[in-house]
C-alpha cells in the first residue's frame, strides 16, 4: 500500500515558486491498477516521482507499507527504488549502446543480485516479452515497440511490488501500445500495483481507478 | 552493488568512448606529449650546449684586473691551473726605473711613451732581429729582453747587446737583448718575473695589471672564486653562456609546465562534456536505485582509467619523439649527452597533479551533476 498524505512541491524558479502540486493525499492499496490523468504541466510526473521515492516532497508524508519513505536517507530510498519499484519510462532510457541483455541486468547488478541467478531471470523476461532473439541485439536497433518492451522486461527483473508507468505508450503506434497496456493489466492480476500516468482517456478507462489533477491540484478521484 | 560489476560497467563504459570525448582525450595526449618532451629537452638542451661550450669555446674567460701583489698572483693562478701562457702582465712602471746601454747611455723610462711591459707569455710579434720571448725566459733570473724599433735606432742597440736596469741610482739587473721587434713603439719588454724580481730587493711599489684568459673551463670556477676574494668583475664569455643556458633551459622548463596546466584545464573540460554527455545514463541508473557514491565511483574510475590509459600512449609518444628529437640536436653540435634529468619522478607528478586536479573538480564542480539538486528531480519524461 501506498499513502501519499498532504503533500506539496514546490519548484523555485528564478525569484518566484512553482507549485506544482498542493496538498495532494492518495491511498493506493496494493494490486491497484490507477491511471493518474490531467493536463500538460498539471503536476502527474511529479506526483510520480514523490510516489516512487525519487523526489522527496517540500510538504507531507509518503508512506509504503507504513513505513515512511519521506524520511528516507538517499542511499536508502535509492534501495527502496531498486528493491520495490519498476520503472517504465515514455522515452525508454534504454543504453543504445548496450545490447538488450545488458540493459536488462543493470538492475539486477545494481540490487546485487549474484551473477549466476541473473541468466535464468533474464531469460525469463525476454521469453515473457517475446524479445529472446534480440537478447544480443544492441538497444539502439531496436524498434518503437521492442524497446518498450525490453524497458517493461527491465522495470519487472527485480519483480518489484508497484510498477510507474510514465506516459509508456506516448511513443507507440496503437498496436504497440495496446500491447502495453495489456501487459500492465496483466501485471495487476500478477498481484502488482500499477500506477499510470497518461493523457489518453482510452487508456485510463481501462484502469481501476482515475485520480484526477489541475494545477497541482487533486480535483476528482474515481473508481471503475 | 558489486565491485566486480561496477568495474563491469566502467570496462563497458570506457569502450563507449564517443569520437568527439577522444578528440579531447588526443588533446591531452598531444600536450601531456608536449610536456614530457620539452620537459627532457631542457635538461639534454642544457647538457649538450654546456658541453658544446667547453669543446669549442677555447678562450672563454677574460679578465682585467689590477694587483699590487703580481708575483703572489702569479704563484696562485699557476696553482689554480692556469697557464702562464695565458697570462699578460703589464706593469705600470710610472717610477724611475732607467737602462744603461753598452755605450753608458741611460735610457730612463717613462720617456716619449717608452714603457716597459712585463709579460709571462711569448710575445708573439714580427722580429726585425733575433728572436721572441719564450716561457724560458720567464724565469727569476732569466735576462732577456725584447726592445722596440725605434728604441733600438736611437740608441744604436743590437742584438745582444747588454741593457743594465737602475732604479734610483742602484744598479739592479743586467738584461741582454735578444731581439728587436718590427713594431712601431717604444716598450722595452720583460719577462714577467725577472722583471718582478728587479723589484722584489728594491721595495718600489709595483702595481700591474694583469690581463688573462682562462682555456680550461675546470679551472674556470677556481679563478672565480680566487678572484672573488679580490672583488674584482669577471667578464667571461663561458659564464654568459651559461647565464643563457640557464635562462633558456628555465624557459623550457616554465613552458613545459604551462602545458601540464593546460592539459589539466582540458582533462576537466574532458570530464565535464563526459559527464554532462552521460547525463541520461546517470539519471537513468539512479532512478534503478544505483546509490549515488556507486555513480561517482563508476564514472571516476571510467575517468581515471581513460586517462592513466591516455598517460601511457603519452609516454611512448614522447619517447619517441624526444629520441629523434635529441638524436638531431645531438648530431647538430657533434655531442653525446646523457643528461640527468629526473624523468619518471616529473612524468608522475605530471599524472598526479593531474589527477588530483580532476578528482577535485569532479568531487566537487562537476560532481554536482551527479549528486546535485538538479539531478534529485530527475525527469523520467522527456518534455
Ligand atoms: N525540476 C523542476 N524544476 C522546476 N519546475 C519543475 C520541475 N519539474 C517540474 N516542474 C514544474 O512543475 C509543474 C508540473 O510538472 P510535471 O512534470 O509534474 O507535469 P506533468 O503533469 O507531468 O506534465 P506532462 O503531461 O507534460 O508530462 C510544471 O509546471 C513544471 O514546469
Ligand atoms: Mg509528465
Amino acid at each position: 500500500m501506498i499513502r501519499i498524505e498532504h503533500i506539496s512541491m514546490d519548484y523555485p524558479i528564478g525569484d518566484s515558486v512553482c507549485h506544482a502540486l498542493q496538498d495532494v493525499s492518495i491511498t493506493i492499496p496494493d494490486g491497484q491498477f490507477i491511471s493518474i490523468v490531467g493536463r500538460s504541466g498539471s503536476g502527474k510526473s511529479t506526483l510520480l516521482q514523490i510516489a516512487s521515492g525519487l523526489a522527496v516532497p517540500t510538504q507531507g508524508k509518503v508512506y509504503y507499507q507504513d513505513t515512511c519513505i519521506s524520511d528516507f536517507s538517499k542511499p536508502l530510498l535509492a534501495e527502496h527504488r531498486s528493491k520495490t519499484i519498476g520503472f517504465i519510462f515514455h522515452s525508454f532510457y534504454l543504453e543504445p549502446e548496450y545490447d538488450v541483455y545488458t540493459n536488462i541486468e543493470i538492475p539486477l547488478m545494481i540490487a546485487g543480485v549474484p551473477k549466476a541467478e541473473r541468466a535464468a531471470k533474464i531469460n525469463a523476461q525476454l521469453e515473457r516479452f517475446d524479445i529472446k532473439e534480440k537478447a544480443n541485439v544492441k538497444a539502439k536497433k531496436l524498434s518503437g515497440g521492442e524497446r518498450q518492451r525490453v524497458c517493461i522486461a527491465r522495470a519487472l527483473i527485480n519483480e518489484p511490488s508497484v510498477i510507474f508507468a510514465d506516459e509508456p505508450c506516448g511513443n507507440l503506434d496503437g498496436e504497440n501500445a495496446e500491447n502495453v497496456m495489456n501487459i500492465l493489466g496483466q501485471l495487476t492480476k500478477e498481484g502488482k500495483t500499477v500506477v499510470l500516468v497518461t493523457h489518453d482517456m482510452e487508456a485510463a478507462v481501462r484502469t481501476q481507478r482515475i485520480v484526477r489533477l489541475q494545477n497541482g491540484r487533486l480535483i476528482s478521484d474515481e473508481m471503475l | 552493488m558489486k565491485c566486480s560489476d561496477l568495474m563491469r560497467l566502467a570496462i563497458k563504459e570506457t569502450a563507449l568512448q564517443k569520437f568527439k570525448l577522444l578528440l579531447g582525450l588526443l588533446l591531452w595526449i598531444s600536450l601531456i606529449t608536449v610536456a614530457l618532451c620539452i620537459y627532457r629537452f631542457s635538461f639534454s638542451f642544457r647538457d649538450c650546449l654546456y658541453q658544446y661550450l667547453r669543446k669549442y669555446n677555447s678562450s672563454i674567460t677574460a679578465v682585467d684586473y689590477v694587483t699590487e701583489e703580481p708575483l703572489e698572483d702569479l704563484k696562485k693562478l699557476e696553482q689554480i691551473g692556469i697557464d702562464s701562457e695565458d697570462i699578460f702582465l703589464r706593469v705600470q712602471n710610472n717610477y724611475h726605473l732607467k737602462f744603461l746601454t753598452q755605450e753608458n747611455v741611460e735610457i730612463t723610462l717613462p720617456l716619449n711613451n717608452v714603457e716597459v711591459t712585463a709579460i709571462t707569455s711569448s710575445y708573439d710579434t714580427t722580429m726585425l732581429e733575433g728572436r721572441t720571448l719564450t716561457a724560458a725566459d720567464d724565469t727569476k733570473d732569466g735576462n732577456a729582453v725584447v726592445i722596440g724599433k725605434p728604441l733600438a735606432e736611437a740608441y744604436g742597440i743590437s742584438v745582444g747587446d747588454a741593457i743594465t736596469a737602475s732604479i734610483h741610482g742602484q744598479k739592479l739587473r743586467t738584461l741582454t737583448v735578444c731581439g728587436i721587434s718590427n713594431e712601431d713603439n717604444t716598450i722595452i719588454w720583460i719577462p714577467a718575473r725577472p722583471y718582478l724580481s728587479i723589484h722584489e730587493n728594491t721595495g718600489v711599489y709595483c702595481p700591474a695589471t694583469v690581463s688573462l684568459t682562462v682555456h680550461n673551463p675546470a679551472a674556470y670556477y677556481d679563478l672565480k672564486e680566487y678572484l672573488d676574494s679580490k672583488e674584482i668583475m669577471i667578464y667571461s664569455e663561458f659564464e654568459k653562456g651559461l647565464g643563457i643556458i640557464e635562462i633558456v633551459s628555465e624557459a623550457f622548463w616554465l613552458i613545459s609546465l604551462l602545458c601540464m596546466f593546460l592539459a589539466m584545464f582540458s582533462m576537466m573540460n574532458y570530464c565535464s562534456i563526459f559527464i554532462a554527455e552521460r547525463n541520461s545514463y546517470i539519471v537513468l541508473l539512479k532512478t534503478l536505485g544505483m546509490k549515488e557514491m556507486s555513480v561517482s565511483f563508476l564514472f571516476y574510475s571510467v575517468i581515471i582509467g581513460l586517462f592513466f590509459i591516455a598517460y601511457i600512449i603519452s609516454i611512448l609518444l614522447q619517447k619517441i619523439v624526444y629520441l629523434h628529437f635529441q638524436a638531431v640536436f645531438t648530431s647538430i653540435l657533434k655531442v653525446t649527452v646523457e643528461s640527468v634529468d629526473h624523468f619518471a619522478a616529473f612524468a608522475l607528478l605530471c599524472f598526479l597533479i593531474n589527477v588530483i586536479f580532476v578528482s577535485i573538480a569532479f568531487f566537487g564542480k562537476i560532481g554536482k551533476l551527479i549528486h546535485g539538486e538538479d539531478m534529485a528531480a530527475v525527469r523520467l519524461q522527456d518534455n
